[in-house]
């Protein structure tokens, strides 16, 4: 698997149009952000007050943190022509709960289609979700070849970073949370090395007429598939207050 | 026998799940944009609905089945340790 390393240029370009967002951007240092949750742990490792309280890990000019889903970075002057950016409370719609406090995010959209790329999390900092952009060693002239196909690009980023993180963590649930920390999806997973295949229906039907050629059309070869169980939060909640 | 009420996942299962997994604090945060999030339930739905019938529920969980065909943006994504 290929990774963002120190020394090397990259481009970044948006998942929906291919703009490129960030242009050569070689970092000095690029370095793992600790897995979601860390803070709670910190008490049982330091026998003083807990150092990190109330600070936020963030990067210097030349630094790349990876986290979990994101990657964060330094803003450069670049970025002004290229994102945009739009203070929005994300507890706001949710005036039923009123023990949350209401979380003001500054979302970080693309300038050309408006796809929303992450957000600023600090003065100069940018938080973008690695379903969100695609990054390309800078080369050639770096354009990315095609607009992807959305949902294609999403189901593979996603799947295989869910295999990642159930290979490096031994654990197998996951709970897609938004930014404000709401659950929004159960996911378990089962099965990493599924094979699937995808055959046309008229193919079935004629299954005898079938040459053994036909058989070897790259529409019916065999590939490798995530088997997951998952459950909606906000379906299971609406499902109760309907009845209710 | 299985009874056809064990194969569909009910409100009332579902909800005690969902309650059970944020009293034990299980499952690892993904923490994705709402937009994504909802991206991601309707690219799971979509998996599931393409499934035989019988293999779309287990339990009270939905079933999905998520492609991870050999994919050149994935090769190159900024992916991680």
């Amino acid at each position: 698997m290929d990774t963002l390393r120190a020394k090397e240029t990259y481009s970044f370009h948006c998942q929906g149009c291919t703009t490129r967002l960030l242009e050569d951007r070689v970092f000095k240092r690029v370095l793992p952000l600790p897995n979601g949750n860390w803070n709670a742990i910190v008490d049982d490792w330091c026998c003083h007050p807990d150092p990190f309280a109330n600070k936020k890990l963030l990067p210097r000019a030349e630094d790349c943190l990876l986290g979990d889903t994101f990657v964060l970075l330094a803003r450069d002057s670049n970025c002004n022509q290229t994102l945009t950016e739009e203070v929005t409370s994300a507890g706001a719609a949710d005036s039923q709960d009123t023990k949350k406090p209401c979380h003001r995010l500054a979302l970080i959209s693309c300038a050309s289609c408006s796809l929303v790329l992450g957000e600023a999390v600090a003065q100069g900092t940018l938080k973008l979700y690695i379903t969100q952009v695609v990054v390309r060693p800078a080369v050639g002239d770096g354009k990315l070849d095609a607009s992807l196909n959305r949902s294609a690009f999403l189901e593979r980023t996603v799947a295989a970073r869910l295999l990642d993180l159930s290979n490096s963590l031994s654990s197998f649930h996951f709970s897609v949370q938004t930014p404000d920390g709401k659950v929004f999806l159960l996911l378990w997973v089962l099965n990493g090395d599924s094979i699937i295949a995808a055959v046309p229906e008229k193919s079935v039907g004629e299954e005898s007429s079938i040459s053994p050629l036909a058989s070897l059309s790259p529409s019916l070869r065999a590939t490798r598939a995530l088997k997951l169980l998952y459950i909606s939060c906000s379906n299971a909640r609406a499902s109760i207050q309907q009845r209710e | 026998m299985l009874i056809l009420s064990q194969l569909i996942p009910t409100p009332l299962c579902v909800f005690r799940i969902v309650t059970s997994w944020e009293v034990k604090s299980i499952g690892h945060p993904v923490v994705l944009p709402l937009k994504v999030c909802e991206e991601l339930l309707q690219v799971m739905d979509e998996s599931n609905s393409t499934l035989p019938a019988s293999m779309r529920c287990m339990r009270s969980y939905e079933v999905s089945v998520q492609n991870m065909s050999s994919y050149p943006e994935l090769q190159r994504r900024p992916l991680l340790t």
